[in-house]
C-alpha cells in the first residue's frame, strides 16, 4: 500500500461533528426526486402526474445521454411536478405507497458472473440502473459519456469534507456489496485505485485489503480529484474517473439484487442539529421530516451536501440523488462593531491575524456570514497555501477576468478539484468557486465535451 | 450602539440600486462597514466562510505601523527642541511633535479619502481598506517640515496614478504611498531633499551651536576618502546607538529600527507581512553591502566603506523593507517569487542609496522599480512551476 | 453648411483630431512632445512647423504618387519630407531666431517624427492631393492641440508662466507656493500625456 501525503490541506474544525450513530428515519407520505440538483442535468421526463410507479421506474432520463436514466426511490403515484424558472423541471413528487415495491431491473449478478461480463455490459448495467451520474469524471467534473471507458478509475474510500458520513458506517455490513462494486469498476476499466484516509476508522479487513493507497492530510486529502492528482503518472490519466465508497457498494448492491438500491446512509449535521448524526434513509426523503431535529425553525440555511461543496437548499426540497448530507446552519449573524480592532478569540480563521489562532479549540461554530464585504484581489496569498494540487487560485482568476482561458490552462485550471477551500480562505471574499465552475464549463463546452 | 445600527439599517433603502442616493453607496458602505460586520451572507455553494477580511487584514498593519508613528511624533518633536536648545523633557516634545505631525496625518487622510471616495462614486465600486495604510505609511515618509499643500498634492497624485487609474486597490501595480512620495520627491526637491527633516522653531540664530539638520546618510555620501564614513558620521554627532534607537533627522516615521522591528515583529507573527520579501531584502542589502566594503580600497568614496550595521541601520532601509516591500498588492503573487522581489530590493537599494550622489536614499526608488518588476518575476516562476507540472490541456 | 460637414474631406480632416488622433490614440510623435513642452511658446512654433511640414509633404507624395516606384519610396519620402524640413528650419532662423534656437535641433529632428512619415505611406501614397492636404492638416492640429495643451500645463505648474509671462502672482509664492519641479522633467510629459490619454477615453467611452 503505497501513502500519498497532500499538501496544503486545511481541517475546518467545524462544529456538528455527526455522532456514530446511525438511527433509521420515520416513513412519511411524500418523497421527491429533484433533477435541478444534479449538475449540468438536462432533463427529459417520462412520467405524468397521477402516474403509478414503482422502485425503479423511469422518471427522466439526461438529453445528452439517453441512457442516463434516473429511477424512482419509492413506489406509488406521481403526486405533482413542479417546475422552475423557463420551465426547468424542479421536483418530482411521489406519494408513497410505503410498500417499496421493487421493479427487476435485470438478473441478479454474482461476483463470478460479473467477472465474465465485458466491459461495455457492465456500463450498460449501471445505467439501466441509474447509478450511472455517481461517477465524476475528470477534468471537467460531469457525468461520464458512455462511449470512452476511462484509463483509470479512483475509489476513495472517507471523506473528510465536513460533514460526509463516515465510512465505518456507511460499510457496516455491505462488504460484499462493495466487493462486488469494485469487481464491476475493474471490468470496466484496467486500474482501480482505492485511497483510504490515514485516520480511517474502517475496520472491515475485506475492504481495507483492496486498499491501495493511504491519503494523508486534511480536508480536501480524500476528494477522489486531488487522489489522482497525486498519483497520476502522465497526461494520459487526467480524463480518469472518480467515485465514492457508498456509490461503488449502491453499485455493488445493484448488481447483486437486480434492483435500484434507493436507500442510503446520510449525515444530519450543523449548528443547529440537536444530536448530529448518521441516517439511514430512503432517496427522496423529504427536508422536512427533519425539520424536529433542529433546535430553532426560522433563520436557517439548509445545505444539501457537505458545507463547502453542498447546493444551497431548502426546508421543503428532498435528498436528491448525489447527495449524502444535509446541514442546516445559522443564516447570517449578529452584527457587532468594529469587528476588525477585536481581538477575535472567537473567530474561526486559517491564518494568524485573529487571536483565536493562539486557542486550542477543537470545533468552531460557523453560520453563513460572509465575515467581510467584496473586494478586488490584494494578492494576498492566503489561496495557494491552502490549494491541494499546487495551483494559484488568484492567477487563474485574475487570467480569467481578464478573458485568458489558455493560460490558466497550461498553469494547471484543469486540475482543480474545486474543493472550495480557496473561496473559503479568501479575505476578499471573491467567488472564486464560481468563477472557476463558468470558466470549467467553457471550456468544457468549446473542447465539446 | 443599537441606535446607530438602526439608523444605518433603516436608511439603506435610499442608497440600494434604484435608491435614491444610489450613487453614494460607496460612502454609505464604507461608514457601515467601518462600523459593524457585515450581515452579508453567501450565496451559493461554500456555504461558511473565514473570519479574516481585508480590513482586519489592513489594520493589522496599521497596528503594526502604530509603534512607528508614535515615536516619529516624539522624534520629530525631540529633533525640533534640540535644534534650538529648548527643553528636552517628553510632554513637551511630544506636543511639539504632534503639532508638527498629526496634521500631515490629517491632510493625508483627508484628501486621500476624499478622492478615493470620489472614484470609488463614480466607477460604483466598494471603498478599499487599502488606503487606511497608505493614508498613514505615506506621512510617515515625509520629512517633518513638509508644507502641508504639498503633501496634499503627492496623496492625490498618488491615490489616482499610483492606483484608480488602474481600477483602485488590488488592481494597482504600484505602492501608492511610494508614488505618491516620489511625485512630491521630484516635484519639490527643495522640500524634500537637503536639510529640511527638523522643523526650526523660531529664528536662525536661536539655533544651537553646532547643531546640523543634516541626516547621516548626507554625512556618509559627502565623506570623501581617505576618511573613513564611519569617523565621518561620529564627528557629526551620529553614534550607531542613536541610529537605532532612532533620534536622529530623518522623515517622519523612518528613524527608529526599533520601531520598525516591533511593526515587523507584528506583521510576521500575524503572517500579514511576508517573511520572504524581507529575508530577501535584507539578504541583499547585506550582500551588496558587504561587497562594497571589499572594494572600498579603491575608490575615495568613503561610503563604499561604511560597515553593514551603520548601513543597514541608517536612513529608511528598514521601513522601507518593512513596510513598503511587503504591499501585498504590488508584489509579485507567489511566494517563491517574493523572495527575489525582496532580494532584488535590497541590491538596487543599496547600490543607488551608496553611489548615485543624486539621491540621497535608494529604497523608494529601488522599490517602485521592482513593483513594476514584479508580474515579470512572477510569470517567470509560474513559466518554471507549469513546466513541472504533469500537463492537464486539451 | 451641413453638406460642408459631410464632404470627405471633412471627414479626413476631423478623424485624426481626436477619434484617430496620433499622440493620444497611436502614441506617436512621442519625444518631440518630450523634447519642446517646457514652454508654450516654442511648442506652438513647433505645431506650426510640423503641421506645414505634414501638409505640404503629404500634398507632394500625393501628387507624386502614381510615378514613385515602389522599391525606393521610402528614399524619395525621405527627400521630399527633409526639402521641406530644411525649409522650415530655414525660415524660422530667419524671422524668429531666438525661438530656432530654443528648438535647436528639433526643428531639424521634425523629419524623424513618425506622424510624417506614417502619413505619408498610410495616406498620401493612397490619396489625391485634396484630401491628402487635409489629412495632412487635420493630423498636424491633432498632434498641436495635444502639445499644447501639455505646454500648457508644464509651462503653468512648472514654471508659473504661460507664453513667457508671469501668470501666478507673487502674493502666492510669497505664502509658500513652489513650483512643480517634475513637470520639467520628462516624467511631467509622460504624467500629463497619460492623464490626457485617460480623459479622452472616459470622455470617449473607450475604457
Amino acid at each position: 500500500m503505497k501513502s500519498i501525503q497532500v499538501k496544503n490541506t486545511y481541517d475546518l474544525q467545524l462544529s456538528g461533528l455527526p455522532d456514530t450513530a446511525c438511527d433509521t428515519v420515520d416513513e412519511t407520505d411524500f418523497y421527491g426526486v429533484s433533477p435541478s440538483r444534479i449538475k449540468e442535468l438536462k432533463a427529459k421526463l417520462l412520467v405524468k402526474e397521477g402516474q403509478a410507479v414503482k422502485v425503479g421506474s423511469c422518471l427522466f432520463f439526461d438529453k445528452k445521454n439517453e441512457k442516463n436514466v434516473f429511477l424512482s426511490p419509492v413506489s406509488g403515484t406521481v403526486e405533482k411536478i413542479e417546475y422552475g424558472d423557463r420551465r426547468a423541471l424542479q421536483n418530482i413528487v411521489i406519494k408513497s405507497d410505503k410498500q417499496f415495491q421493487k421493479e427487476t431491473l435485470f438478473d441478479k449478478q454474482t461476483l463470478a458472473s460479473i467477472d465474465k461480463l465485458e466491459d461495455k455490459d457492465v456500463a450498460d448495467l449501471i445505467q439501466k440502473g441509474g447509478l450511472w451520474s455517481v461517477f465524476t469524471a475528470y477534468p471537467f467534473q460531469m457525468t461520464p459519456n458512455s462511449d470512452l471507458l476511462p484509463p483509470a478509475i479512483y475509489v476513495s474510500i472517507d471523506s473528510d469534507e465536513p460533514h460526509l458520513p463516515q465510512s465505518q458506517i456507511f460499510c457496516e455490513g455491505e462488504k460484499d456489496n462493495f466487493l462486488a462494486g469494485l469487481k464491476a469498476l475493474k471490468k470496466m476499466t484496467s486500474t482501480v485505485h482505492v485511497g483510504v484516509a490515514d485516520k480511517t476508522k474502517l475496520k472491515e479487513t475485506k475492504i481495507l485489503e483492496h486498499v491501495t493507497h493511504r491519503l494523508k492530510g486534511h480536508y480536501p486529502a480524500n476528494n477522489h480529484g486531488v487522489f489522482l492528482y497525486y498519483n497520476k503518472k502522465d497526461a494520459s490519466e487526467n480524463s480518469s474517473w472518480g467515485v465514492s465508497a457508498q456509490d461503488v457498494i449502491r453499485i455493488g448492491k445493484l448488481l447483486t439484487e437486480g434492483t435500484y438500491p434507493n436507500e442510503k446512509v446520510i449525515v444530519v449535521a450543523g449548528a443547529l442539529v440537536k444530536k448530529p448524526r448518521h441516517l439511514k434513509v430512503v432517496e427522496g426523503y423529504p427536508v422536512k421530516a427533519l425539520e424536529k431535529e433542529l433546535t430553532k425553525k426560522a433563520g436557517l440555511r439548509v445545505v444539501a451536501g457537505g458545507v463547502l461543496t453542498g447546493q444551497r437548499s431548502s426546508i421543503d426540497s428532498f435528498i436528491s440523488y448525489n447527495e449524502y448530507a444535509v446541514h442546516f446552519l445559522q443564516e447570517g449573524k449578529e452584527q457587532e462593531m468594529f469587528t476588525f480592532f477585536r481581538p477575535g478569540f472567537d473567530k474561526p480563521t486559517f491564518g494568524r491575524t485573529y487571536l483565536s489562532a493562539l486557542v486550542k479549540k477543537e470545533e468552531w461554530e460557523m453560520n453563513t456570514c460572509l465575515n467581510g464585504g467584496h473586494r478586488a484581489c490584494i494578492a494576498c496569498g492566503e489561496c495557494p497555501k491552502v490549494c491541494p494540487v499546487e495551483s494559484h487560485p488568484q492567477f487563474f482568476m485574475k487570467d480569467l477576468e481578464a478573458g485568458d482561458i489558455e493560460k490558466p490552462i497550461e498553469q494547471g485550471f484543469l486540475d482543480c478539484v474545486s474543493c472550495g477551500i480557496c473561496t473559503y480562505v479568501c479575505p476578499s471574499k471573491i467567488e472564486l468557486d464560481s468563477i472557476f465552475y463558468d470558466a470549467r464549463q467553457k471550456i468544457a463546452k468549446e473542447a465539446g465535451v | 450602539m443599537k441606535i446607530l445600527k438602526d439608523i444605518f439599517n433603516k436608511n439603506e433603502h435610499y442608497f440600494e440600486k434604484g435608491g435614491k442616493y444610489a450613487n453614494w453607496y460607496p460612502m454609505y458602505e464604507a461608514f457601515y462597514s467601518f462600523l459593524f460586520s457585515t450581515k452579508e451572507t453567501t450565496k451559493t455553494s461554500v456555504h461558511v466562510r473565514d473570519s479574516l477580511d481585508t480590513k482586519r487584514y489592513m489594520s493589522i498593519v496599521l497596528i503594526a505601523l502604530t509603534p512607528c508613528a508614535l515615536f516619529g511624533i516624539f522624534n520629530a518633536g525631540f529633533q525640533a527642541h534640540k535644534a534650538v536648545g529648548e527643553s528636552l523633557d517628553l510632554i513637551p516634545v511630544l506636543l511639539t511633535g504632534a503639532q508638527l505631525v498629526l496634521p500631515l496625518i490629517a491632510v493625508s487622510y483627508i484628501v486621500g479619502l476624499g478622492v478615493e471616495f470620489f472614484s470609488c462614486m463614480v466607477r460604483g465600486h466598494e471603498v478599499n481598506e487599502g488606503f487606511l495604510v497608505t493614508g498613514l505609511l505615506y506621512p510617515l515618509t515625509l520629512p517633518a517640515t513638509m508644507p502641508l499643500w504639498q503633501a496634499a498634492v503627492g496623496i492625490a497624485f498618488g491615490v489616482v496614478v499610483g492606483k484608480e487609474v488602474f481600477g483602485g486597490s488590488g488592481r494597482n501595480f504600484l505602492n501608492p504611498a511610494l508614488t505618491a512620495r516620489a511625485f512630491v520627491f521630484f516635484a519639490y526637491p527643495a522640500q524634500m531633499s537637503g536639510e529640511v527633516w527638523t522643523k526650526v522653531m523660531g529664528a536662525k540664530d536661536q539655533i544651537v551651536e553646532g547643531w546640523s539638520g543634516a541626516t547621516a546618510l548626507a554625512v556618509a555620501a559627502t565623506t570623501e576618502a581617505p576618511q573613513k564614513a564611519v569617523d565621518a558620521l561620529q564627528d557629526a554627532g551620529f553614534s550607531l546607538m542613536d541610529s537605532i534607537v532612532g533620534i536622529v533627522p530623518g522623515s517622519i516615521g523612518e528613524t527608529s529600527v526599533v520601531m520598525v522591528l516591533i511593526g515587523a515583529f507584528i506583521l510576521l507573527i500575524t503572517g500579514v507581512g511576508s517573511w520572504r520579501t524581507m529575508l530577501g531584502s535584507l539578504l541583499g542589502a547585506v550582500s551588496i553591502s558587504i561587497l562594497f566594503n571589499l572594494f572600498s580600497g579603491g575608490t575615495t568614496i568613503a561610503f563604499f566603506g561604511l560597515p553593514t550595521v551603520w548601513q543597514l541601520s541608517i536612513g529608511s532601509y528598514a521601513f522601507a523593507t518593512v513596510f513598503m516591500a511587503t504591499d501585498p498588492v504590488s508584489s509579485p503573487g507567489l511566494e517563491s517569487s517574493r523572495f527575489i522581489y525582496g532580494f532584488l530590493i535590497g541590491v538596487l537599494g543599496m547600490i543607488i542609496r551608496v553611489t548615485n550622489p543624486a539621491y540621497p536614499e535608494g529604497w523608494m526608488l529601488a522599490i517602485l522599480l521592482m513593483n513594476v518588476f514584479a508580474p515579470l518575476i512572477d510569470h517567470v516562476m509560474l513559466e518554471r512551476k507549469s513546466k513541472k507540472r504533469i500537463p492537464n490541456v486539451i | 453648411m451641413k453638406s460642408l460637414f459631410k464632404t470627405q474631406a471633412y471627414k479626413t480632416f476631423k478623424k485624426p483630431l481626436v477619434e484617430a488622433n496620433p499622440v493620444s490614440i497611436a502614441i506617436l510623435g512621442i519625444c518631440s512632445a518630450l523634447a519642446v513642452t517646457t514652454q508654450m511658446i516654442p511648442s506652438i512654433v513647433m505645431v506650426l512647423a510640423m503641421t506645414t511640414v505634414l501638409t505640404f509633404s503629404n500634398i507632394t507624395i500625393s501628387i507624386l504618387r502614381n510615378i514613385i516606384p515602389k522599391n525606393i519610396r521610402i528614399i524619395v519620402e525621405l527627400v521630399v519630407i527633409s526639402t521641406l524640413v530644411i525649409l522650415a528650419d530655414q525660415v524660422l532662423k530667419a524671422y524668429m531666431f531666438d525661438v530656432s534656437k530654443q528648438l535647436s535641433v528639433f526643428v531639424g529632428l521634425i523629419i524623424t517624427n513618425c506622424i510624417i512619415m506614417g502619413r505619408a505611406e498610410a495616406f498620401a501614397l493612397a490619396n489625391g492631393p485634396w484630401l491628402s492636404m487635409w489629412d495632412g492638416l487635420g493630423n498636424g492640429l491633432g498632434y498641436g492641440y495635444i502639445l499644447i495643451v501639455v505646454s500648457f500645463f508644464r509651462e503653468l505648474l512648472g514654471s508659473g508662466n504661460l507664453m513667457g509671462i508671469k501668470v501666478i502672482p507673487e502674493v502666492f509664492y510669497e505664502s509658500g507656493y513652489v513650483d512643480m519641479g517634475i513637470m520639467l522633467l520628462a516624467p511631467g510629459v509622460f504624467i500629463v500625456i497619460g492623464l490626457l490619454v485617460w480623459g479622452q477615453n472616459v470622455l470617449t467611452k473607450k475604457t
